[in-house]
């Protein structure tokens, strides 16, 4: 199998021109900074455009891959235009949150702004990874006109269900992590060379207004209410009628949307998922990465050119199927093959219950047995990150062999399959449970077991019990009641070869990936009156015949020099005699230079994650951050750390940030925040 | 603890004391008697031990010693040749030279004017090896010995082998002998020659892993001192005592049935430490009960210690998994004599739904472990102040085979050693396998109650061991450490299999899968019916001792134990880290003793040649300006055919290195 390999193009067909910096304004006067490449002959030859409409600063933030994928499209006859929002990069005014409206208003005028520009034939794509993603699928929803097509990768329909803040109504500790650094990155000020003199006046305007949101506005909102509704184009998929191209990665945290998308979406869709991380396909790790470049240029000629690429007439539905591999926190390929369908759903899928018996996962009902378990607070070490942000796809962030984990939960296994078993969509657990507190965490995960014993994690789901009807209108546990409830596991694409086994795992805890329940829950599953049920996918013919894409190419980045390797680590230590388990992780992108623009840029952070085993009270997550920018007669270095904790009642949420410049502090602010716990 | 000042006879300490032997090397001693020795000889105790008695166990001899004497004994506690303030060098565990140099010392002993004749020997570990050493030498002044954590057979059941898997103790045990060989006399008490006789022991005492790891095999290496080769050969009253968390507990049961002479067991909740102090408690009365002892055999009083049963042990009730337990609840039984008519086997099948009481179907199990099953084992020898006792078992659970009972419908009262039979076979030629048994509490915790290790090509024989064929079917019985435990009812048994048991034992050179048939293997639980005498049995008195010793600690303890993976390699490390503080011993003159090790034990889950140990062992002597020091560190690894030592030592006196060298060697696995 071919992984595929980096091929930067020099030779473009059109020659491209690039803007480093132009101000679009905005109805209230407010100036957003763009970056634009285009081809050259453009305002002759007028072209459609792809926006890209992120907070992470296209000067000095995203500033190498926006080379390779903006100029690479602009070389193909597109103008693209890489938007700082509001408050950040280069941007004049504050930004107040994620995805508020003002972001979409500020993205309807830019695109009239951009439609209107002599070099614009009049039709725009929208294009993105992650916010960038999120905010292609809320702008189509409000139908700018000249939008007609975008491409949104790991990004959600839905806030609420699959973003990094909540799973199954659980609080994800990824939402502090990417909380922690949302807050810090949005700390830093312009580049002095764009904003000249008022730089400093913008930075304190940003340092001064700027709130950390995680405790300010998103503990607020425990529950699915009014405040995760914005945003979630779940709510009105018919408010879209631009043609979408959505694509995850099943190491992603976002992959379940491509699939509700297709199912939903009632304009013209496609989806695409493949091994990746949270990563573009052409970067995508694991492995293999593809042409994805390529392959949107036929999405943007279908769409935005009206050129019969034919890219509308293959199948809506293509996954990376995958194969078995033994498991490890660093993974660059996971072995596999593409498959389509030409329909999400597919009619072809064929649900397989398996009981909860309590000798395994049978397809008979066994006798009806009542089984108890109580999870240690440590369970969830091999769990790896929701979401792998990590220097791309190479930090150790993925599940690793679940065994220790399994010792500790409540399993049900197969027997070794007699025939191979390729599983595509979202399980679904049906329970009867009962527990002994109020509020409970379930997590449910699916593993793919090796004739070996080597256990990998191929899903999983997690509910916060009080929230098994209705993530809004919650209830709490009747403790020693019996209750139904069903969880959704995370969608598939997973082979599971003959000769292996399927193990169900039980827990009641899962950390760090959630937040633990206030008290140790034991649970009590009614064995019998408890299914399985799974997704097979049978063989077809058209698998004869799989999707093929290119090798990935791009442009070439920019310059720059490393002045200090990235790196990353992750570690999990316990101490025996304490029974605290602590988890470290760095990731630190070093320090370097861009040539173009003559800076030096270093951001980084490390977090620890620690909890004694028996105690869900002593849970305590620090994330650290800093930043630094520096280039001739400007220094600028920004720290900041935030500490969360809980106690029975209350989450406790501490915030520090402290901002220098050429060494001396010039801000300190600490925010020390008390939150209710509201069914968590 | 209750701390006894006064006593029936006033004592006066006599150190140093030299004895020298009949080459002329003299040894140090110290003696605590009764003041009035002289007019009314007293039978005398001695304790002979490398640990250092001027400061390396001075802390228990205050407390142990002086009671003894207060009660009417001469104790005299000897520092081995090569240890402490004596002349020689020490060239290994318990040579030939280490018993005639006791048979010598005891003739000594018996010759002084305040002896009344009678010896016994008492001492925990190499002391109480030596005692039932040198027992079997039968000295005829020796009449009786207390050998607390001991054993009978040296590769059986000592800290080199368990089932014949090497185990890291040895290496680990051989770094601290390599630290102590260099440690230097106190010149005040070894006297102008201590620089002489430390230079002798840096440079002639050797690295002792290289003789051990020459010796894989029961061979006659450690059927020396293992008296178990000819139980007969011992006269001597034996009280051989011991402790559930301790690694030495097998060998009590083990001398109490094969000893012609009069002997009897004791088993307490206990690590690795003297039964008055020793953690988990609850402690004993211990020296209160040596003293009865004692005057039964050397002052031929009537204590009534010898009408009592022969065996005692405290039946530990269920308890939640802890690496540390304060006390571990239960209470005393006993049993007339051992073995006991009274226990009866129940053998339970390892049946592929769970341990049953009939068999199920024949049904072959697989399993090949990660190699970090054995990270919550703890250690084989808990010394129980740490957190070294073995944690909740369900972290070792997915990488084993788990056979779990239904909850019990009644308790479940056990006495003695477990015993699983296996029908086995594995793809690998050299392969070893773990079985831990557990107690599953209604939760799921678990808590581990035994377990037994097998090198699977010693199956006949730990003297002629002989490769597996590849798939070829072998019944194999493996003998788990005996226990004293009490099933809770409504709790599960289980047994959990697994094909390493790292950091405990070193791996097998390859992965293997064994496969198990599942209901023509069996474990045979030795079930122990209530016994009306339990509850009438004596009472130990409360644990009592002398006075502590007179020291200033400048620097407290401090430990920290922890298990570590890096998710980038994968690589598990555990990594115990101690600093023994800083101590002044105020009777000697501003001596000041302070020591750290730490010893890391790491392995990729996946690859046994990943396998590697590393202890450094600092010390650190003052007294004033004077300081010598010394730095010792071991590194074990190994490939598929050798084992690969790297050593070195380096030992100075103020700044300037005295002594240093190098040591890299390997030695073929003898297929372990």
């Amino acid at each position: 199998m071919d992984t595929g390999s980096l091929n930067f193009v020099d030779k473009l067909p059109n020659d491209v021109t690039e803007i480093e910096h132009i101000w679009i304004s905005m109805p209230d006067g407010v100036r957003l900074s763009a970056r634009i490449w285009m081809p050259k002959d453009a305002t002759a030859h007028p072209v459609p455009a792809i926006l890209e409409y992120i907070p992470y600063r296209k000067r000095d933030g995203t500033r190498v891959r926006d080379d390779c994928r903006h100029r690479y499209w602009a070389g193909h006859g597109y103008a693209c235009i890489r938007l700082d929002i509001r408050g950040t990069g280069d941007s004049e005014g504050l930004i107040t949150d994620e995805y508020p409206t003002s972001e979409q208003d500020d993205a309807i005028a830019a695109i009239s702004w951009i439609a209107a520009q002599p070099w614009c034939s009049g039709r725009i794509g929208m294009t993105g990874i992650s916010w960038g993603g999120f905010n292609a699928l809320q702008v189509a929803a409000r139908r700018p006109p000249a939008l007609k097509a975008i491409i949104t990768h790991c990004s959600t329909d839905d806030r609420y269900a699959d973003d990094v803040h909540r799973m199954g109504g659980c609080l994800l500790t990824d939402g502090f992590f990417w909380g922690s650094g949302f807050y810090h990155f949005m700390t830093r000020p312009p580049d002095p060379e764009i904003a000249g003199e008022t730089w400093r006046e913008q930075w304190f305007e940003r340092l001064e207004n700027w709130k950390p949101p995680a405790s300010h506005i998103w503990m607020r909102h425990q529950r699915r209410d009014d405040y995760w509704r914005h945003g979630s184009v779940c709510e009105s998929y018919g408010d879209i009628d631009c043609a979408v191209y959505a694509v995850g990665g099943w190491e992603d945290g976002y992959s379940n949307a491509v699939p509700r998308l297709l199912a939903n979406l009632s304009c013209p869709s496609k989806g695409l998922v493949g091994p990746w991380g949270h990563k573009y396909p052409e970067l995508g790790i694991p492995g293999p990465s593809i042409g994805f470049l390529q392959h949107a240029l036929r999405w943007w000629d279908h769409w935005l050119k009206d050129e019969a690429t034919g890219i509308m007439d293959e199948p809506a539905y293509t996954v990376w199927m995958q194969d078995y591999i033994e498991p490890g926190a660093c993974r660059d390929f996971v072995p596999g093959r593409w498959i389509s369908e030409a329909t999400w759903p597919s009619p072809d899928i064929q649900t397989r219950v398996f009981a909860l018996n309590a000798d395994g996962l049978g397809s008979e009902a066994g006798t009806e047995t009542v089984l108890a378990h109580c999870s240690p607070q440590s369970l969830g070490v091999t769990g790896g990150s929701w979401c792998p942000y990590g220097l791309g796809g190479t930090s150790p962030d993925l599940a690793i062999d679940q065994r220790e984990d399994d010792g500790r939960s409540l399993c049900f296994e197969t027997g070794p399959l007699t025939d191979a078993m390729a599983l595509l969509g979202a399980p679904m657990a049906r329970l009867r449970i009962a527990v002994d507190q109020p509020q409970g965490n379930l997590i449910l995960r699916l593993m793919n077991v090796a004739p070996d014993g080597t256990a990998k994690r191929v899903t999983y789901g997690i509910l916060n019990l009080t929230h098994r009807a209705d993530h809004e209108a919650i209830s709490p546990m009747t403790p020693g009641e019996w209750t139904e409830v069903t969880i959704q596991l995370n969608d598939l694409a997973h082979c599971v070869p003959a000769g292996h086994r399927l193990r169900l795992a039980l827990s009641t805890a899962y950390w760090p990936m959630i937040w633990p329940a206030a008290a140790p829950v034991e649970l009590s599953v009614m064995a019998v009156r408890s299914v399985l049920e799974l997704p097979v996918r049978p063989a077809k013919d058209a698998d004869a015949d799989p999707p093929i894409f290119e090798h990935p190419e791009m442009a070439p980045p920019a310059s720059t020099r490393t002045i200090l390797p990235a790196s990353s680590a992750r570690t999990v230590e316990r101490d025996l005699a304490t029974g605290v388990w602590t988890q470290r992780l760095v990731e630190d992108g070093g320090r370097y230079h861009i040539d173009d623009i003559d800076l030096d840029v270093a951001d980084g952070m490390s977090c620890t994650y620690s909890i004694c085993e028996s105690d869900p009270l002593s849970a305590d997550a620090v994330w650290s951050w800093h930043s630094a920018r520096q280039r001739e007669n400007w220094h600028v270095e920004i720290e900041s750390t935030t500490r969360l904790r809980a106690t029975a009642t209350e989450f406790l949420v501490d915030t520090d940030v402290d901002a220098r410049e050429d060494g001396k502090t010039v801000f300190s602010r600490s925010w020390r925040e008390r939150i209710p716990r509201d069914g968590v | 603890m209750r701390i006894v000042e006064k006593f029936p006879r006033e004592i006066e300490v006599l150190d140093p004391v030299f004895i020298t032997l009949s080459d002329g090397i003299r040894l140090a001693a110290r003696i605590w008697l009764p003041k009035d020795a002289a007019q009314n000889p007293v039978p005398a105790i001695l304790e002979y031990l490398p640990y250092r008695r001027r400061d390396g166990t001075a802390d228990r001899d205050a407390t142990t010693h002086p009671y003894f004497a207060g009660h009417g004994y001469a104790c005299i506690r000897v520092d081995m040749r090569g240890s402490g303030d004596s002349e020689g060098v020490m060239l290994g565990e318990y040579l030939k030279q280490e018993q005639d140099d006791a048979l010598e010392i005891i003739d000594w002993i018996t010759a002084q004017p305040w002896c009344a004749g009678s010896v016994g020997m008492i001492g925990i570990s190499w002391g109480g090896f030596n005692g039932l050493q040198v027992a079997a030498r039968r000295p005829p002044a020796l009449k009786a010995i207390v050998s607390i954590c001991s054993t009978d057979d040296r590769y059986a059941d000592d800290i080199h082998f368990m089932g014949g898997c090497l185990l890291n103790d040895h290496a680990a045990w051989n770094s601290y002998m390599f630290s102590l060989n260099t440690t230097p006399p106190d010149p005040q008490g070894a006297g102008n020659r201590w620089h002489e006789v430390w230079l002798d022991r840096l440079k002639g005492s050797g690295l002792w892993l290289e003789d051990w790891l020459a010796h894989q095999r029961r061979d006659e290496f450690y059927k020396h001192g293992s008296v178990c080769e000819n139980f007969g050969d011992i006269e001597a009253a034996v009280y051989a005592v011991g402790g559930w968390a301790d690694g030495y507990s097998n060998a009590v049961f083990r001398l109490l049935a094969n000893l012609n002479g009069p002997c009897k067991g004791l088993v307490g909740p206990w690590a690795h430490k003297y039964p008055h102090f020793a953690e988990p408690g609850p402690a004993i009365g211990f020296l209160q009960e040596c003293i009865r002892w004692w005057d039964h055999w050397l002052k031929g009083a009537d204590t009534g210690i010898m009408d009592e049963p022969q065996l005692r042990c405290w039946m530990e009730d269920p308890v939640p998994p802890r690496t540390y337990y304060k006390e571990r609840p239960g209470r005393w039984v006993a049993e007339e004599a051992w073995p006991s008519p009274r226990i009866t086997a129940r053998t339970m099948f390892l049946n592929a739904d769970g341990l049953g009481n009939q068999p199920g179907a024949a049904t072959p199990l697989t399993i090949n472990s990660p190699l970090t099953v054995g990270m919550m084992a703890g250690q084989w020898c808990a010394h129980g102040v740490d957190p070294d006792q073995p944690g909740d078992q369900r972290i070792e659970a997915g990488g084993s085979l788990l056979l779990d009972s239904d909850p019990l419908p009644e308790a479940l009262e056990t006495l003695g050693a477990p015993v699983v039979s296996l029908d086995l076979a594995s793809d690998k030629p050299v392969a070893m396998v773990a079985v831990c048994l557990s107690e599953v509490l209604p939760d799921g915790a678990a808590t581990r109650v035994s377990y037994g290790l097998l090198n699977l090509t010693h199956r006949e024989s730990h003297e002629h061991p002989e490769p597996l064929e590849p798939g070829k079917s072998y019944r194999i019985d493996m003998q788990l450490n005996d226990i004293g435990h009490r099933f809770g009812a409504g709790n599960r048994i289980r047994i959990a299999i697994s094909t390493a048991y790292w950091p405990i034992a070193w791996p097998s050179p390859e992965k293997a899968t064994l496969t198990i048939v599942a209901a023509s293997s069996t474990m045979r639980l030795p079930v122990r019916p209530p016994s009306d005498g339990d509850a009438s049995l004596r009472p130990f008195d409360e644990a009592e001792c002398a006075p502590p010793l007179d020291k200033t600690v400048l620097a407290e303890p401090e430990y920290k134990w922890t298990v570590e993976r890096d998710m980038t390699t994968g690589k598990v490390t555990q990594r115990q880290w101690f600093d023994e503080g800083r101590t002044t011993y105020n009777e000697h003159d501003g001596w000041t003793v302070s020591s750290t090790h730490g010893e890391y034990f790491s392995i990729d889950p996946d690859d046994p040649l990943s396998a590697k140990l590393d202890i450094t062992w600092t010390e650190l002597f003052e007294r004033g300006a004077w300081r010598v020091s010394s730095t010792t560190r071991t590194v074990l690894t190994s490939s598929m055919t050798h084992f690969h030592i790297d050593a070195s030592l380096e030992a100075r006196q103020g700044d300037e290195v005295v002594h240093s060298k190098v040591w890299n060697s390997d030695f073929p696995r003898d297929l372990v």
